[in-house]
């Protein structure tokens, strides 16, 4: 375990001694925000609106959490396999799980403050109104939830190459797709989509916690989702002594 | 961690890797890999049955609240029986043109149902019917049969070469011991608590009182099963097949081709069962002696079924050949039996109708709403405008006397349509029981709580007498006032008859209720000043004419208005107020306790709602246009809170105490042909009175109309007068003219304020239950959708705010950024030195 948060902490600071965790950061507060108040189509005002809640924030987060945290894993092993430290990496006397785990932990870092700098925006909702907190703390338990996912998906891609573009691509259409799993995609397959399929995408599962509810179905999905992304990650990472 | 897994292993331990062979790894891990996957799967699988949650809401609006627990808890033996079609659509249309989306909506509620029959502790058992069950049909048709409502998706579908509407069912059907109720529909998630509830409650209270009155239902299924026997006879006997199919059933004769004279010899062929089947209609009807004169439903039902009997009487007269007319007329006689079975099937849906309400009357609570003084009134009017003969005479030498009769006419007709559609759609069709209590008339016994919803006229002293009776016998009396008349933008009356009508009268005036003078004596003191508010005010919707490359265009829109300001104080402690987050209320004034009452510890008095601090009280005249009134208030010193609902309980002294009992006034008729109704000095309502002097009433008050404006003859045939318009003259085109303007005057105020109508009409169904003491719904409604308004922000206040939010949390970043590369740069040179 203090091996994982060794590797953790090292990679939480990598993160931010680089750039890109700022612009990163950054934009994703930015388009958030501009979603936030103002809608997808620039239309909507959430002050002539009226109302004291947090529901646009977290109908538009997970899409633009979708867009940035590949970009935020996309280095995490790739760059590692294109600069050579991977292998100096797993001269360590650490697991490949615990590589997985260390980095998905530090990327969790990252989430994790990112989250906590757009509480400025529940905070300005307070200051002129009073949204229901207890929904506000079950939105973000489920943004946290669904961006781990995230996270542990571009964490598996970035495993299966050395081009961070690609990692970032494959990432980014990982996340698209399971976060929109019937909405837009399905829905061009099929007429009604399968229930299953429908269980599928993170959209279904996440309604519920911006209603405030935490449904151990809900939160039991996510981490599925994230364990599968992370054994497929350490699998990635042991295919090398395949060849 | 994880030490099986075979990836799991340290990477340095070159041994481990290479004591299998590549091919090996790779399956090992495909089938780990699997094996993660499957695991996964069946857990979300085993785990879709769970309802294994938090609800972190404030007010536990997703979890079941104690009332819904108790009344799952209440009945022993409560069947669920839910009807939920296999596949259900995207989206439903719903009325306005919108859709809506049904997402999720068939897990939350197999969930809610889960949750009930899990909170019953094994009382309430749930069943799922089943799809295609031989003989039961789809779960639609068997959704149908249990008297549910199916729905349409918004989009039609491909069906062989038509396009159709597939029918979807989502509801169900309760059962307790002899009753049973239906939930038809369940499409709003945020209400299905209330709902089912709701029905757990009526389940309960409805076998308490069907238990009292068993013989009288008794009698009351009886008499309706007779009609059914009889109508099901006569149909099936008389049912003209095609030619195909003749012989099949014996239904037809052969050798007839008409389908009316194959009618009749259908039905001569089967006399003596008709005779016998419709006579049971007949034994039943004089067997009914303990419905006959008990309840409303209960004489609809039997008028309705002495009417059926003496269609079927005749109709046998036409079959056996007895009747007068049609002798030797075997023509004629079969288009009168055509005739008189479809009189007996619309008489048999009358009878159905009027039974099943029998059926679901006991323990229903009736609410009176008092009518006859331009107040809300859901309910058509009894008598027409111009009786039909004096309308025939009006117009008779003046075509436009005629067109001006027809067009005033229909106005009218056009107010009971609405009001008829108002209290269907928002009373009747939610089960409530609402009754009308006419002005100068008792107050009939059946009715529970009496609603005065913002009356513009001043009632008589008879009425101010039967509601201080009301209130002091201990029942509830609920009053919603409305002291001012506000027209914003409204259509100018016409002035002359060569004026266009324009879209800007803007006026306030006192309307002519006496509230508050009937109010003093219990102590509140109903306000005339208006209260309004500079932060906590909704908007409201104004039409504007825009000029567009040269067009002028109408379009709408919003402004925050002073003068509809939202009540941000509630007291927690009433059930009507405890749930509440916001209430905008349009045109309100103030109501206080006075200071008596205030100190009569015999009484409990509750503010239930209050505007803000920043609101404040003005008697017009003042500045009605949103931009120019908001000038106004800003320059106004704030004086809130001012209480906007007061409710008062306790030992009411009678208004009337030592004073000389009003008469009943007489009935004004509106047939000048007829004299006008006399009340007998006898009259047997006047002789039973007793005076009653104290009792423990329930008193609501509420400043405002909550933006629901009574739309009544009176208010909007204003200066008619039947006598005047047997004369014609230019000022009765100028009259109706002004009634035109009053009926569309109506509409756009409704207009104005329609966005605040779906809150507001949530309140007034709470008060309804409230009065009628079901206030465990009011909380569970309440919960379900209760907005959270932002306050009203200054101009620039949205702007400096929205900045402020989107650079707060990357400046933050930028800085934490900053100091961090500050650090690392004064250690990383501190490592050099």
């Amino acid at each position: 375990m203090n091996a994982v948060l060794t590797l953790a902490r090292r990679e939480l600071a990598a993160t931010f001694d680089s750039p890109i965790a700022y612009i990163a950061g950054a934009v994703f507060l930015v388009v958030t925000g501009l979603l936030f108040f103002f809608g997808h189509d620039g239309t909507a005002d959430f002050f002539a609106a009226r109302e004291a809640t947090l529901r646009p924030l977290f109908e538009y987060a997970p899409w633009v959490m979708a867009v940035i945290l590949p970009a935020v894993t996309m280095r995490l092993v790739a760059e590692e396999k294109k600069s050579g430290t991977l292998e100096l990496l797993v001269t360590l006397p650490i697991t490949d799980l615990q590589i997985v785990m260390g980095k998905l932990l530090g990327a969790i870092g990252f989430l994790a403050v990112t989250l906590a700098a757009t509480l400025v925006f529940p905070i300005a909702v307070a200051t002129i109104g009073h949204p229901d907190l207890g929904a506000v703390a079950g939105g973000y338990v489920g943004l946290l939830l669904i961006g781990v996912a995230f996270l542990s998906l571009g964490l598996l891609t970035s495993t299966w190459t050395h081009n961070q573009i690609i990692a970032f691509i494959v990432g980014l259409l990982l996340c698209v797709f399971f976060w929109t799993a019937t909405d837009a995609l399905l829905k061009v397959a099929f007429d009604r989509p399968p229930l299953a399929l429908q269980l599928l995408s993170f959209k279904t599962q996440f309604d519920d916690f911006t209603k405030g509810v935490v449904d151990l179905r809900n939160v039991v999905y996510f981490l599925s989702v994230s364990a599968v992304a992370v054994i497929g990650s350490v699998y990635s990472l042991q295919s090398r002594h395949w060849k | 961690m994880a030490p099986n897994i075979p990836g799991s292993s340290p990477s340095n331990l070159p041994a481990a890797g290479k004591a299998k062979s590549s091919r090996g790894n790779r399956a090992d891990a495909l089938v780990t890999l699997l094996a993660t996957i499957g695991i996964a799967v069946v857990l979300n699988a085993l785990l879709t049955q769970s309802n294994v949650r938090a609800d972190l809401t404030e007010q536990g609006i997703h979890t079941l609240s104690p009332a819904s627990v108790k009344a799952a808890t209440d009945l022993e033996g409560v069947t669920i029986t839910a009807y939920i079609s296999k596949k259900l659509p995207e989206t439903v249309p719903v009325p306005g043109g919108g859709k809506m989306a049904l997402k999720g909506i068939e897990r939350a509620f197999r969930d809610k149902l889960e949750e009930y029959a899990a909170a019953s502790g094994g009382k309430v058992k749930l069943i799922y019917a089943e799809d295609n069950n031989p003989g039961i049909g789809t779960i639609e048709e068997q959704a149908e049969a249990a008297k549910l409502e199916p729905f349409s998706s918004s989009e039609a579908q491909l069906a062989g070469s038509e396009l159709k509407f597939a029918r979807y069912a989502m509801g169900a059907t309760f059962h307790y011991q002899t009753v049973h109720e239906v939930l038809p529909k369940a499409l709003q998630l945020g209400f299905l608590e209330f709902e089912i509830t709701k029905i757990l409650l009526r389940l309960k209270e409805k076998h308490e009182a069907a238990q009292v009155q068993k013989e009288p239902l008794a009698q009351g299924k009886a008499v309706f099963e007779a009609v059914k026997a009889c109508t099901e006879l006569v149909q099936k006997k008389g049912k003209v097949e095609d030619a195909k199919d003749e012989g099949a059933a014996g239904l037809s004769l052969k050798g007839s081709t008409d389908p009316t004279q194959k009618r009749l010899e259908g039905l001569q062929a089967a006399k003596e069962d008709i005779a016998k089947t419709c006579g049971q209609v007949a034994t039943a009807l004089s067997a009914a002696t303990k419905l006959r004169g008990k309840s409303q439903f209960g004489d609809q039902l039997l008028t309705n079924a002495e009417q059926f009997k003496s269609i079927s009487d005749e109709l046998l007269q036409y079959i056996s050949g007895k009747a007068e007319e049609a002798k030797d007329k075997p023509k004629q006689a079969a288009m009168a039996v055509t005739q008189l079975s479809s009189m007996l099937e619309e008489f048999f849906r009358e009878v159905d109708r009027a039974h099943t309400n029998l059926a679901d009357s006991p323990g229903r609570k009736v609410v009176g709403f008092l009518c006859g003084h331009d107040e809300f009134c859901p309910f058509a009017e009894q008598e027409p405008l111009f009786p039909e003969q004096a309308a025939m005479m009006m117009g008779q030498n003046n075509p436009m006397m005629k067109q001006i009769v027809q067009a005033a006419t229909q106005i009218a007709q056009g107010i009971d349509d609405t009001n008829s559609r108002i209290g269907d759609n928002l009373f009747t069709r939610r089960g409530y029981s609402i009754r009308r209590v006419a002005a100068d008339e008792p107050i009939p016994a059946e009715i529970s709580a009496l609603i005065v919803y913002a009356p513009r006229r001043a009632l008589s002293e008879y009425t101010s007498y039967q509601l201080d009776q009301f209130l002091v016998a201990g029942k509830p009396v609920v009053l919603f006032a409305q002291e001012w008349d506000a027209a914003v933008m409204n259509m100018a009356p016409a002035e002359d008859l060569a004026q266009e009508m324009r879209l800007d009268y803007t006026n306030i005036a006192p309307s002519g209720s006496n509230l508050q003078d009937w109010l003093r004596p219990y102590g509140v003191d109903l306000k005339r000043e208006l209260t309004m508010d500079s932060k906590h005010v909704e908007n409201i919707k104004l039409m504007k004419l825009v000029n567009r490359g040269g067009l002028q265009f109408q379009t709408q829109q919003d402004f925050p208005y002073a003068l509809i300001p939202v009540a941000t104080k509630f007291d927690r402690s009433h059930p009507l107020s405890k749930s509440l987050e916001s209430l905008p209320l349009p045109y309100p004034t103030s109501v206080e306790p006075s200071a008596e009452l205030a100190k009569d510890s015999r009484f409990e008095v509750v503010k239930i709602l209050q505007s803000s601090e920043s609101s404040l009280k003005k008697t017009p005249p003042l500045p009605l246009l949103p931009p120019a009134l908001k000038e106004w208030v800003l320059k106004e010193q704030p004086t809130g809170p001012h209480t906007l609902a007061l409710y008062v309980r306790g030992p009411f002294k009678s208004a009337f105490s030592g004073k000389e009992l009003p008469k009943r006034p007489e009935k004004q008729q509106t047939d000048p042909s007829r004299p006008p109704e006399k009340v007998s000095a006898n009259d047997p309502e006047m002789q039973k009175r007793t005076f009653k002097s104290e009792g423990a009433g329930k008193l609501l008050v509420v400043a405002s109309n909550l933006g629901i404006e009574g739309l009544s003859r009176g208010a909007v045939l204003k200066g008619f007068d039947m006598s005047k318009m047997a004369q014609f003259s230019a000022e009765i085109i100028k009259e109706y003219q002004g009634w035109n303007a009053n009926f569309q005057n109506w509409q756009i105020r409704i207009g104005q304020v329609s966005h605040l109508l779906g809150d507001n009409l949530q309140f007034l169904t709470n008060v309804i239950d409230w009065s009628t003491s079901h206030e465990a719904l009011v909380e569970i409604r309440s919960k379900g959708d209760s907005r959270r308004p932002l306050q009203q922000l200054q101009d620039g206040e949205a702007k400096n705010l929205r900045i402020g939010a989107l650079l707060a949390g990357p400046l933050l970043l930028i800085a934490a950024g900053l100091l961090r590369w500050r650090l690392r740069k004064s250690r990383h040179a501190a490592l050099r030195v």
